[in-house]
C-alpha cells in the first residue's frame, strides 16, 4: 500500500485512541459538566493519559505497522509526540491552578495532599526526568544503555502513577464503559511491555546465531559474519538493519542497530560492516567465531527494492555509511542487473575507503561508476578531491537523472549537503531516500 | 531528514488535533455555570462579604476562612468555585449538622471505606465555625 495512505490510516486510528476516553464520556453516563475549562483540564488529562499508553506501543519495532514507513520515522514520531504530550499534561494541572489558586499548594506540598493527586504530581515530576534526559542525554554524557533502561523504567513508573491518579480521584471514570475502557487501555499497555521485554527476547532466544566469522576491513571497520542455528534466519530487503545482541542474553536490552551489508542468502547467513566507535563497536574485532549472537530484523525502508521502477540508483555514502549501500551494489550484482549506478563516496584518505576493492570488483561486474571523494588525497591521485559537490553530482549524473533514485547515507551534516544538492539539481524529494545512523 | 521532518509535522499537528478535540467535547459536554443563585454569593464575589445591608454572620466568615486555609476547594465546590467534582451548594438540605460534623473530622465513620481524609486535627471551633459555615449551603 501506498506508505501516504497507510499513514492516513494508521494516524487516525492513533488520533482515535487518543480520543477514545475522551469522546466516550459524550455518550456514556456522565455526572455534570464542571464548567468550560474544567472539562478542559479533565480532556487534556484523559488524552495526556492515552498518548502516554500509546508511546509504549510506537517503540514496540511491530514490524508489519512499521514496514511501510521505515521504523526511524516511527522512533522520530514517538520523539516529537513526547513534546506534544508533555504540553498537554502540563496544561491539564495548568489549567486547574488557574482556575483555582488554592489548588497549586497540593502540586507544591505534594506530601499534605490526597494520594491520588500527589501520584499524578509524582507521574508529571518522571514525565519531566524522562524528557529531559532523553533530550540532553549526550550533553549530560549519560551512557545509551544506561539510558535506555532509565527510559524504561521511568515510563512504567509515570503511567502507573497517572494511573494511579486517574482512579484515585475518579472524576468522570464512574461509567463501567469509561472504566472498562480505561481497563483496556490498562492492560494493553501491560501487554505490549509484556510481549517486548520477555516475549519477544524469549522468541529470539529461541533463534539462535553464531558468529562465522569477523575480518578487518580498512578505516577501523570488521565485517562481522553470522548464521543461523536451527533455523532458517530471515528473508530482509537489501539495506535494510537489524538489532545484533552479541555474547549476551537477548533480555539484556544490550542490542545495536547495524544494516545488513550482505545480498539476502538462502543460508540466512548475515554479514555487517561495523565501525570502531565506542563500547561495543571497540570490541568486535575480538569476538571469537562460535559466539552466540542474536539478530532481531529486518527493520528500515531503505531499500533499493522499494523503489523497482528506477533507471538506475545513485549511492552517496559518506564513511560507515557505505554498509547498506554495499548490501545493495551486492545483490545489484547477484541479479546481474543492466541499468548504470553510480556510487559516491566520501572519506578523509584513500587508506581510509572500507571495501575500496570490492567496490571496484563490483564496477567490473554491473555498470557502475565509482567516485571517491577524498580531503587528502595522496600525491599521485588523478580522482576527485574535496567534498562531494553539487557541481560534481553534476558533473557525473546522466541526462535521465530525474528517473534515477538516490540513497544517502553518512553523518548528518553530509546528509543534509547531498539533499540540498540534490534538490539543486531538481531531483524529487520522493527519489531521495535517506539513512541516519542515529535514531535517539 | 525529509522523513524526519514529516514525523516532526505529524506528531505536532497531531498534539494540536488532540487539544482542538478535547475543547470542542468542553465545549459540548459543559453545561454552563449552574451555581449563580448560590446560598454564599460572597463565595464567587469576595467583595460581596464587606456589604453593609447585608451583613455575614462572623461565625460562618470565620467557617469560610478554615474552607479556605484547609484547600476545601481542591476537591469541593461552592457556588461554582473550586472542583465541581464534589459540589457542596444544597448540602445542608441532605445533611444535619452532626452529619456534617461527622464528614469532617471522621469521615469512615458515616460511610465506611470512604476515600476523604479526616480532618481531626482541626480545633473544636474551626470544626464549628466550618460546619455553620457548611450550614448555610440550602438550595435556593
Ligand atoms: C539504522 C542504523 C543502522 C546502523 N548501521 C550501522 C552499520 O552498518 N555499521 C556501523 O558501524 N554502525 C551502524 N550504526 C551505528 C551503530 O548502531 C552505533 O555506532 C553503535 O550502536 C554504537 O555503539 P557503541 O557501544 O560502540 O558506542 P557508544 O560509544 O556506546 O555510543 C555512541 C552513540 O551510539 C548510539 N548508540 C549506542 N548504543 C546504541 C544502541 N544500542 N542502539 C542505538 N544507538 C546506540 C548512541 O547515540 C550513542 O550515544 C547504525 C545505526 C542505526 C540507527
Amino acid at each position: 500500500m501506498n506508505p501516504l495512505v497507510s499513514g492516513a490510516i494508521w494516524l487516525s486510528f492513533y488520533l482515535g485512541i487518543v480520543l477514545a476516553p475522551v469522546a466516550l464520556l459524550l455518550v456514556a453516563p456522565t455526572p455534570p459538566g464542571g464548567g468550560f475549562w474544567w472539562d478542559v483540564s479533565m480532556g487534556l488529562g484523559f488524552a495526556g493519559l492515552t498518548m502516554m499508553a500509546v508511546q509504549f506501543v510506537l517503540t514496540a519495532r511491530f514490524k508489519r505497522a512499521t514496514a511501510p514507513f521505515g521504523i526511524d520515522v516511527i522512533y522520530a514520531f514517538h520523539r516529537y509526540l513526547a513534546y506534544a504530550l508533555l504540553a498537554i499534561i502540563l496544561l491539564h494541572p495548568l489549567i486547574l491552578v488557574l482556575r483555582d489558586p488554592a489548588q497549586l499548594s497540593a502540586i507544591i506540598t505534594p506530601w499534605d495532599a490526597p494520594l491520588e493527586v500527589s501520584a499524578g504530581t509524582a507521574s508529571l515530576f518522571l514525565l519531566l526526568v524522562i524528557v529531559g534526559a532523553s533530550v540532553f542525554r549526550k550533553p549530560l554524557r549519560i551512557p545509551y544503555e544506561a539510558w535506555r533502561a532509565t527510559h524504561l523504567f521511568l515510563s512504567i513508573g509515570a503511567i502507573g502513577f497517572a494511573f494511579y491518579h486517574l482512579w484515585g480521584v475518579s472524576y468522570y471514570t464512574e461509567a463501567s464503559a469509561v472504566r472498562g475502557l480505561w481497563v483496556l487501555i490498562g492492560f494493553s499497555i501491560g501487554a505490549v511491555v509484556f510481549y517486548v521485554r520477555l516475549l519477544r527476547p524469549w522468541r529470539l532466544l529461541h533463534k539462535p546465531f553464531r558468529v562465522v566469522d569477523v575480518r578487518p576491513e580498512l578505516a577501523d571497520c570488521w565485517t562481522l559474519a553470522v548464521e543461523p542455528v536451527g533455523h532458517e534466519g530471515f528473508l530482509y530487503e537489501p539495506g535494510q538493519f537489524a538489532w545484533l545482541t552479541v555474547d549476551r542474553s537477548p533480555f539484556f536490552m544490550q542490542e545495536h542497530p547495524f544494516s545488513i551489508a550482505s545480498s539476502p542468502h538462502p543460508s540466512g547467513r548475515l554479514e555487517f560492516v561495523i565501525k570502531e566507535l565506542g563500547d561495543f563497536t571497540s570490541t568486535v574485532g575480538q569476538i571469537p567465531p562460535g559466539t552466540v549472537a542474536y539478530a532481531d530484523g529486518p527493520y528500515g525502508s531503505f531499500s533499493m527494492d522499494r523503489h523497482p521502477e528506477a533507471a538506475g540508483y545513485v549511492f552517496l555514502a559518506g564513511g560507515i555509511g557505505i554498509a547498506p549501500m554495499i548490501s545493495m551494489l551486492r545483490t545489484l550484482a547477484e541479479r546481474e542487473d543492466e541499468r548504470p549506478h553510480l556510487v559516491f563516496t566520501g572519506h578523509s584518505k584513500w587508506d581510509r575507503v572500507p571495501l575500496r576493492e570490492e567496490l571496484s570488483d563490483l564496477s567490473e561486474r554491473i555498470d557502475l561508476q565509482v567516485i571517491h571523494v577524498l580531503e587528502e588525497p595522496p600525491d599521485d591521485w588523478d580522482g576527485e578531491e574535496g567534498w562531494i559537490t553539487a557541481e560534481m553530482l553534476d558533473r557525473y549524473l546522466p541526462p535521465e537523472r530525474h528517473e534515477f533514485h538516490y540513497f544517502i547515507c553518512g553523518p548528518v551534516p553530509m546528509i543534509r549537503a547531498m539533499e540540498t544538492f540534490l534538490k539543486e539539481l531538481e531531483v524529487a524529494p520522493g527519489h531521495v531516500h535517506t539513512e541516519l545512523f542515529d535514531m535517539v | 531528514m525529509n522523513r524526519e521532518t514529516a514525523a516532526a509535522v505529524t506528531a505536532l499537528n497531531s498534539g494540536l488535533l488532540i487539544f482542538l478535540a478535547v475543547v470542542l467535547f468542553a465545549l459540548v459536554n459543559h453545561p454552563g455555570p449552574t451555581a449563580t443563585a448560590a446560598a454564599a454569593p460572597w463565595v464567587a464575589e469576595p467583595a460581596l462579604l464587606d456589604d453593609p445591608d447585608d451583613p455575614v454572620d462572623p461565625q460562618v466568615e470565620r467557617g469560610w476562612g478554615v474552607y479556605q486555609a484547609e484547600r476545601c476547594s481542591a476537591c469541593h465546590s461552592v457556588a461554582g468555585q473550586g472542583s465541581p467534582r464534589y459540589p457542596l451548594d444544597g448540602v445542608a438540605d441532605r445533611l444535619s449538622a452532626q452529619e456534617l460534623r461527622l464528614w469532617v473530622v471522621d469521615p469512615q465513620e458515616i460511610r465506611p471505606g470512604v476515600r476523604k481524609r479526616p480532618y481531626d486535627h482541626l480545633s473544636e471551633e474551626e470544626v464549628e465555625a466550618l460546619v455553620a459555615f457548611l450550614e448555610i449551603l440550602v438550595e435556593p
